[in-house]
């Protein structure tokens, strides 16, 4: 395959990453102007239950206008809130409705979502950047194997936790495979060398590159603070 | 060590060992209890359910409603619909005698079988595919256990972190089979009326396998994993049989 074509795949990979997480940044300045009062003076906050049905009037909103997506929200530290009342801000498509999602954030629970030691939450609260993180099984959050994209949230200039969206895998291999189809036997790679979606059997969702399989190259997809990159078989390499 | 509620004792009266004062939510709770079911999964509906106890479905509504006002299940709506639990009682080591009892030794080889199989092969999935984000996630589920006492309390953070690999190995299918078999050993294996594990032990032999993972090694990460869920079935294996030999009496509790 040419090397313009692969410039091209990856140009589009670019494009479908950099679009979502400019919505997701978006969608970030509009939620997180609704949080000024509830969290003014120090932590621990509270959500009001009338900033609550604004932000999950927004987020349907957005999941409407973005039918790929299984869920999106904020996502605090916990630190940030007040114990009794902690709550993920989370809405998920279910069928044809949008609803909040509950998880359990209580840190003596057998069943505590520990999420601050994910990778979406390091990545983009600890660290500050965006981050694209899976695929992986959110075991004790929606329970389902995902793509996550988390930007840093921040209200009046003071960094409280992060926006994200989640991707159900089985939709992130849809998209992709349309987008990497004019390649054959190639796959978009996580930060971690592991693959995200790839059209070939042994390149399969999950699968760590640990060494460069011979014959094959790869370049970045340039997506600002990203670090994904397209592997794809180098006829130069013989 | 079922698939069913089958095996949980048909008659204990009103005032079964959990003392919900509803002999049916008893049962279902024993069932639980003993890993039929696990925390998170749906419970089958209620026509099945019903038939599988062999009662009404409104007698079975009635129970169910027990249930969730002691916080063991909570029903919602839509696309995660159903009933589900929340919460596993620990169960006594009167219910983990007489279930042990009630189990022939090719049930727990069985058992131990289907284990060692479904483990080894999370984990040697979990070698090929943990990054350094993935063994930072099971390290730190590892150290749960140092906060645990209580058996339930060590029964969770074990659980957890046989999870935890689980999800390394990038699996769901794999993840669910796993929580199915830990669910029905958990119980038994930390009862002190059962396998009585230590956590030192056990914090030690978690440690082997994270080591192994980390390290990509699979051949010393599936050893270390058959070798402890061996160590828990012979040792089931023999309270069994001190069991049978002291004549314990497995009919039902009255």
């Amino acid at each position: 395959m040419a090397h313009s074509q692969v410039e091209e795949v990856a140009h589009g990979l670019a494009v479908w990453v950099e679009d979502l997480l400019v919505d997701l940044e978006r969608l970030e300045s509009s939620l997180s102007p609704r949080l000024v009062s509830d969290f003014a003076g120090d932590p621990p906050h509270e959500v009001s239950s009338k900033t609550r049905r604004a932000l999950g009037r927004d987020v349907a909103d957005f999941l409407e206008e973005h039918p790929g997506l299984d869920g999106a929200g904020l996502i605090f530290q916990l630190s940030q809130l007040k114990p009794e009342t902690a709550r993920i801000e989370w809405w998920v498509r279910d069928e044809e409705k949008i609803n909040r999602r509950d998880f359990i954030l209580d840190p003596d629970s057998d069943r505590f979502y520990d999420y601050e030691y994910l990778e979406w939450f390091k990545g983009a609260f600890h660290a500050g950047t965006r981050t694209v993180a899976g695929p992986y099984i959110d075991h004790l959050g929606v329970d389902d194997y995902l793509l996550t994209m988390a930007v840093p949230c921040s209200v009046d200039g003071v960094k409280v936790g992060v926006a994200g969206i989640d991707i159900l895998m089985n939709d992130v291999e849809a998209e992709l495979l349309r987008i990497l189809s004019p390649l054959s036997g190639c796959a978009v790679l996580s930060r971690h060398n592991q693959v995200l979606v790839g059209n070939s059997a042994q390149l399969s969702t999950g699968v760590r590159i640990a060494v460069m399989p011979p014959g094959y190259s790869r370049i970045p997809i340039a997506v600002d603070n990203v670090d994904l990159s397209l592997l794809y078989p180098d006829p130069q390499l013989g | 060590m079922a698939n069913s509620f089958a095996f949980v004792p048909a008659s204990q009266g009103p005032h079964g060992p959990f003392g919900y004062g509803d002999a049916l939510a008893d049962r279902i709770v024993t069932a639980i209890s003993l890993g039929s079911i696990s925390v998170g999964e749906r419970l089958p509906a209620e026509i099945e359910l019903a038939a599988e106890f062999n009662v009404a479905v409104a007698t079975l509504r009635k129970s169910l409603a027990v249930l969730r006002e002691n916080g063991i299940v909570e029903t919602h709506r839509g696309r995660s619909g159903g009933t589900f639990i929340v919460s596993v009682p620990f169960p006594t080591d009167e219910q983990i005698r007489n279930y042990l009892s009630s189990l022939s030794i090719v049930q727990y080889r069985d058992y131990g079988d289907e284990h060692t199989a479904v483990s080894t092969g999370v984990v040697r999935l979990a070698c090929q595919r943990a990054h350094t984000q993935a063994v930072a996630e099971l390290d730190h589920a590892a150290a749960r256990m140092k906060n645990a006492s209580t058996p339930a309390e060590c029964s969770a953070a074990d659980s957890r972190f046989n999870m935890q690999l689980a999800i390394v190995s990038q699996s769901p299918r794999l993840l669910r089979a796993e929580m199915r078999l830990q669910s029905e050993i958990l119980a038994l294996k930390w009862s002190p009326a059962g396998a009585a594990a230590q956590i030192s032990d056990v914090i030690a032999d978690h440690r082997e396998v994270l080591e192994a993972v980390s390290d990509r090694d699979s051949d010393r990460a599936e050893r270390a994993v058959e070798a402890n869920i061996r160590k828990t079935v012979y040792s089931l294996i023999d309270v069994k049989l001190t069991l049978d030999s002291n004549g314990a009496d497995t009919t039902p509790a009255r």
